[in-house]
């Protein structure tokens, strides 16, 4: 059962802690909530059947994020200082400023916007969610998922047209 | 902005990813006990496997007068080899052989022994897995951290046999416990996580239950003046439930005898 269980946390790690970590204010908090979605879930997958663990680790890592803000009432900016990236980010020192910049600027808007819009962004832009895929962990019709991506996707825009301009490359 | 731009922007944020040692301790924590097991029975059927076979080309050929001289090459290279193995870490390739080497010892002791020997070599996994996290050797620390803890479960379980049973044998035993949980301590704040808790509640059960036999059988003997302080402050520590304290303090009364 833990091999099992092995595989999904190896599959679905990395998605649950950037879940998490666009909502909270440091890579420390972001690894302790996710550690605790991971022990959640493994508990109830010992005690009953899980029918989507996808849904449900997601679930789990909103009601962690909303149980830490609940102690947590003061809400700071999160920095990408120390967050590891990979991939093509490695090029050159300065592709990397300029990218981290634009990271953060993204991360910026995007976590003013309202939390739900954050998650389906998340859901369909960052994971590739289905729509169906949506809606079931939202417990929502198909249809008011696809109004609620458009109407994330414009406040998102209104988000960073209102940000461009102000100088983001640290110096 | 165009939507199709908003959505590259978004995507972006792939870049966001755990570290990687983080992973793999989390993984350990959640599902280590029973995958890593595995891993670990592979890896050391897999290098006896390759021991015998050498053995079995090393026997033909050392029949032979042509090959004495490889074949004493041969032997020279093993002795490099056994170096790495007495110096290698949980997860190497020849810390099998090492881990088999010093459970010889264990297995061939009186039983009376055994946890002593138990204790000593659950020090040495806990040392292992300082060395492992001081050095920041994340591909050997899941195995360096399910080597110590199965070391301290079999030591736990001793420890919990020796106070059902022998309670008046095990003041000593519970030193080298309260002793391997402060070294545990110490590599728990080196990790930044908790290690080993699967046994925590059966050792803690263990003391109290070796705490209460030890003030229950103080209170029949008589006492010096100092050894009466000491009794007293042990019971203190103990109804405050700081047994491993109470702990230290019978032993430094035992020591006063």
């Amino acid at each position: 059962m833990s091999e099992d269980f092995g595989q999904i946390y190896d599959q679905y790690v990395t998605r649950i802690y950037r879940f998490i970590f666009l909502k909270v204010p440091s890579q420390e908090i972001a690894e302790d909530l996710c550690s605790e979605v991971f022990t959640k879930t493994l508990q109830e997958y010992r005690e009953t059947s899980i029918a989507n663990m996808q849904a449900f680790l997601y679930q789990v890592a909103r009601h962690v994020v909303a149980d830490y803000y609940r102690q947590e009432t003061k809400i700071q900016v999160v920095s990408f200082e120390g967050v590891e990236e990979t991939g093509p980010f490695e090029d050159s020192f300065i592709d990397e400023i300029v990218l981290r910049a634009e990271m953060e600027e993204v991360r910026k808007a995007l976590a003013q916007i309202r939390d739900e819009y954050q998650n389906l962004i998340i859901w369909r832009y960052l994971d590739e969610l289905s729509i169906p895929e949506i809606a079931q962990i939202e417990g929502k019709s198909e249809g008011s998922i696809r109004i609620g991506l458009h109407r994330a996707l414009d406040s998102l825009r209104g988000k960073m047209v209102g940000q461009e301009g102000v100088p983001n490359v640290p110096v | 902005m165009e939507e199709q731009e908003l959505k590259k922007k978004v995507q972006l944020l792939y870049g966001i990813k755990p570290r990687e040692d983080w992973v793999i301790l989390t993984r350990n924590r959640l599902v280590g006990d029973e995958g890593g097991v595995g891993q670990q029975s592979l890896q050391k059927e897999w290098f006896w496997g390759n021991i015998f076979k050498a053995g079995r080309v090393l026997a033909r050929f050392i029949e032979r007068p042509a090959f004495v001289m490889p074949a004493l090459a041969f032997l020279v290279a093993g002795g490099a080899i056994w170096q790495g193995v007495t110096e290698s870490l949980p997860g190497d390739a020849l810390y099998p052989v090492k881990a088999a080497a010093e459970q010889v010892p264990v297995r061939f002791s009186a039983k009376d022994e055994q946890p002593m020997r138990e204790f000593a070599l659950a020090r040495q996994r806990l040392a292992d897995l300082k060395t492992v996290a001081e050095q920041n050797k994340v591909r050997n620390l899941p195995s360096a951290i399910q080597e110590f803890e199965e070391n301290a479960l079999r030591v736990s379980a001793g420890f919990v046999e020796i106070v059902e049973n022998s309670p008046q044998n095990a003041l000593q035993a519970s030193r080298q416990i309260v002793q391997l949980q402060k070294e545990k301590l110490e590599v728990e704040k080196i990790l930044g996580t908790k290690i080993g808790l699967d046994q925590e509640d059966d050792i803690e059960n263990a003391i109290k239950v070796l705490v209460e036999y030890e003030l229950t059988y103080l209170e029949t003997r008589s006492l010096t003046q100092e050894q009466q302080v000491l009794f007293e402050n042990a019971g203190t520590a103990a109804i405050e439930g700081k047994y491993a304290e109470a702990l230290e303090i019978l032993w430094q009364l035992s020591q006063n005898e």
